[in-house]
């Protein structure tokens, strides 16, 4: 910005504003801060670090447990253990995709750029759940591989990738994680506010379950198969237990969440002030 | 400006010669538009007229070129860490201010000390007239910055000048402005200047003072229009350019329609009722105290906030419904608009990916604003100033065809602020429309055509600049006279009200220049001088909206 007198170049062409170049455009601010690589990276390494461990411990302590305790263990919980704590990474990904714009003040700047808003939200959903997604499915197949390899000793726990049910868990899994980060995005889109975002969150996903226990056994057998963290949850399930969806139903059942959040996030943003 | 609320008294002069010395080559345009104040206005009495019949832009940056000088000169006499005693009132006159400034002693300003009071001020200012550095676009981007590496004695001696010599600064609202890193930049900046400024030769003084004594001649005598004059002389100097974009200005179609605004947020009625219309090829004033309304009116007109009642419009279209708005109009509101976490150029190319601007653009903008050595770097590091270059970067990313800018000048250096005055004139020029906010007077003065004035979310005017302040002055005169005791005796009278000035001035409210001087005539008093005064625009501005000033204490008159 020297003294001399500026003038501003000439554009060939206004340019016009489509869905794919608000995509490409939300991408670009997708990959273009820390807190991205930061929390899918943690999130990928809470997915493999956790099954490893898990394995590792197992293995090593398998010798002092019962027969009982033996048959309670599952090689697929085992490998997908990570996916648990991981989606508490992806969804603190998912609210800062948008309440960082609010919290920095960028979303002036976003929103000016696509006064209609709406796109924005598409986009950023788009770019994160694919994101999430692509990101998600080679860790939950590394760390299937991983722990099944620490287990290797003991036969029990050991089942094929190509076994019935084990391809539609990992792939399961990461959509799980996904859907749970497009859950968490709306959230903040909704709150506007990192922490609260977050806090939202954690109390759907982590706090409402466990006091699904306090409510009458028959209360709690019906209601909890359909908080979404326990619908979700079946996406990933070898096994169907009692009280619980089916993968199909859990995942629609978590989708349906997410819509709903969805819906809610895009009417506020098209009405509320920036 | 607080400091310097008359045009022409004696005391604002010196002062502002005195800032000319200071700032130096620095000062480039700013002294040279101050010269030019005066002979245009020896020329032209009435030459802030009609925007409309300007024959050349160049004359706003003219005529208003004493503005800036006192604009700079509000950070000049501030430094917050100065730790000298707390100016309570928050403001100082003239003639206090004046011992105040970091000029150099008075034998020391050689041979212009001696005829300072008596010359008329273009001798002095003369003497400074720097070479306006080179302003094409081009050169400036691969060129350093044309202010060269100061004698460090020198810069060490001024410095220590100055810091002995600081006068805190505490006016009332100006929070925006006091970002202390900024403004110890612009100090910095200033020290640098007047280290140049000593050195400039004196035989280049000397000859400059004579230069312009046969140009101020030449000009009284042959009454040759003072623009072709400048025209001519900046032909044959190939230190001094025009701006190229500088054509005839004129009104057309409104651009921005606002048609009974209104927002409210909660109870309080932000916004209220406001219509106004904004015109493409004039910069026009959006200006009103803090709070009155002007950021929630830009993003009314952006379609940020929803209005409670009324309607905005671009272009006869609402912000919203235009298929590429970038190119439409370009918005620089609140100062950060910036992921913090994000480069300038990543900000800039998702911005340029939404309308499909190829990042060829987005590169051309780095280099327009000067961010290229930090592009790459977070936001977050950025200073104030550094963060409005990035806003202005993307404001005017789509080339747009309308201008909207929150308080562009907020943080920046006394370069920055005249380079974004000429782009904001520039744009204008090229018939686009600028529409631009701000709570200081003094800066519209400098900038604006044309002027639309809130407080508290309602319209107080809707005026060309000139008009403004002819509504808003009071008869103010300068009298200079030996018998300045009987004089007031004889001009007392109801409604009557008397200033002292300095070595032997009044200033009388509530009479015109020529009843003054009938009034001596008939007592036999001489005078020595009789000058109207103009009322500062701070000043008018200040009157508009005293009633509507939101926070803050209740604004005092200036100068009495």
């Amino acid at each position: 910005m020297s003294a001399a007198a500026p003038t501003v170049p000439k554009l060939e062409a206004p340019g016009r504003v489509t869905f794919p170049r608000v995509v490409l455009a939300e991408w670009t601010k997708f990959r273009s801060v820390r807190s991205t690589a930061w929390t899918l990276g943690i999130g990928i390494l809470l997915t493999t670090l956790f099954p490893i461990l898990f394995a590792t411990v197992t293995s090593s302590h398998w010798g002092q447990m019962s027969p009982h305790e033996r048959a309670s263990r599952s090689p697929l919980d085992i490998a997908l253990a990570g996916v648990f704590v991981a989606q508490l990474a992806i969804a603190v990904l998912g609210v800062l995709v948008i309440s960082a714009e609010y919290s920095t003040g960028s979303v002036r700047s976003t929103f000016t750029a696509v006064p209609k808003r709406l796109p924005v939200l598409w986009a950023k959903l788009v770019d994160y759940a694919v994101v999430s997604f692509v990101v998600l499915v080679p860790a939950v197949i590394v760390s299937f591989f991983a722990s099944q390899a620490i287990l290797a000793r003991h036969d029990i726990l050991q089942i094929s990738f190509t076994a019935p049910g084990v391809a539609r868990c990992m792939i399961g899994g990461a959509l799980y994680v996904a859907m749970v980060g497009v859950f968490a995005l709306a959230l903040g889109a909704i709150v506007r506010n990192t922490a609260g975002g977050i806090a939202t969150f954690a109390g759907i996903f982590f706090v409402i379950p466990p006091l699904m226990n306090l409510l009458p056994t028959s209360w709690n057998n019906a209601i909890s198969q359909y908080l979404p963290s326990n619908a979700g949850q079946q996406i990933f399930s070898l096994d169907h237990a009692q009280h619980t969806l089916t993968p199909l139903a859990g995942g629609l059942v978590l989708a349906g969440y997410c819509a709903a959040a969805i819906a809610i996030a895009a009417f506020l943003l098209r009405r509320r002030d920036v | 400006m607080v400091i310097f609320s008359k045009r022409n008294t004696p005391a604002s002069l010196r002062t502002r010669l005195c800032l000319t010395k200071l700032l130096g080559d620095g000062a480039d345009d700013l002294a040279v538009g101050l010269l030019l104040q005066y002979r245009l206005a020896a020329l032209h009495p009435d030459h802030e007229g009609d925007d409309r019949q300007r024959p050349e832009g160049a004359q706003p940056d003219v005529d208003r070129g004493a503005e800036a000088l006192e604009h700079v000169a509000e950070g000049v006499v501030a430094k917050p860490e100065g730790g000298r005693p707390h100016d309570p009132a928050g403001r100082v006159e003239d003639e206090e201010a004046l011992p105040a400034h970091p000029v150099r002693p008075r034998e020391e300003r050689g041979v212009r000390a001696e005829d300072r009071d008596e010359a008329p001020p273009e001798h002095d200012l003369a003497a400074v007239v720097p070479e306006e550095p080179d302003p094409d676009p081009q050169s400036a981007l691969v060129e350093p910055d044309p202010v060269p590496v100061a004698n460090e004695e020198l810069r060490a001696a001024v410095t220590a000048e100055r810091e002995a010599d600081v006068v805190p600064d505490d006016r009332a609202g100006g929070g925006e402005d006091d970002h202390p890193a900024d403004r110890e930049v612009v100090c910095r900046a200033r020290i640098e200047r007047s280290g140049d400024q000593r050195r400039l030769p004196g035989h280049r003084q000397a000859e400059a003072l004579e230069q312009d004594e046969d140009e101020h001649d030449g000009v009284a005598v042959r009454g040759e229009p003072a623009l072709e004059r400048v025209r001519r002389d900046e032909e044959t100097d190939h230190s001094v350019h025009t701006h190229p974009a500088l054509t005839v200005r004129g009104y057309g179609e409104p651009v921005i329609e606002a048609r009974d605004l209104t927002k409210d947020y909660g109870e309080k009625r932000a916004v209220d009722g406001l219509s106004f219309t904004v015109q493409p090829g004039i910069v026009t004033g959006f200006l009103g105290p803090n709070g009155s309304g002007k950021s929630t009116t830009m993003r009314l007109i952006l379609g940020l906030d929803a209005p409670t009642r009324g309607d905005a419009t671009v272009n006869g279209r609402h912000y919203r419904d235009h298929p590429a708005p970038l190119s439409e109009v370009g918005a620089l509101l609140e100062a950060r608009s910036v992921h913090t976490g994000r480069s300038a150029y990543n900000h800039l190319l998702a911005l340029a990916q939404t309308h499909g601007y190829p990042k060829r653009r987005v590169l051309e903008m780095i280099d327009l604003v000067g961010l290229h050595e930090v592009a790459r770097k977070r936001a977050g590091t950025f200073s104030l100033g550094m963060g409005q270059r990035l806003g202005i970067a993307a404001a005017l990313l789509g080339d747009p065809k309308t201008v909207l800018l929150d308080e562009p000048v907020n943080g920046l250096d006394p370069e920055g602020i005249h380079w974004i005055r000429n782009l904001l004139k520039g744009l204008a020029a090229e018939g686009k429309t600028v529409f631009v906010s701000s709570h200081l007077m003094s800066e519209m003065a400098l900038t604006a055509d044309h002027l639309i004035v809130i407080g508290r979310g309602k319209l107080i005017a809707d005026t060309s600049v000139d008009d403004f302040v002819a509504s808003a002055s009071e008869k103010v005169v300068l009298v200079r006279s030996p018998d300045l005791t009987r004089l007031r005796d004889e001009l007392a009278g109801p409604g009557v009200s008397f200033t002292d000035g300095e070595r032997g001035s009044i200033e009388v409210h509530g009479l015109t220049a020529e009843q003054v001087g009938d009034a001596a005539a008939a007592a036999g008093i001489s005078l020595h001088e009789l000058t109207p005064q103009q009322a500062s625009l701070e000043e008018a501005f200040m009157d508009l909206t005293r009633d509507e000033v939101e926070f803050g204490a209740q604004p005092e008159k200036v100068v009495a």
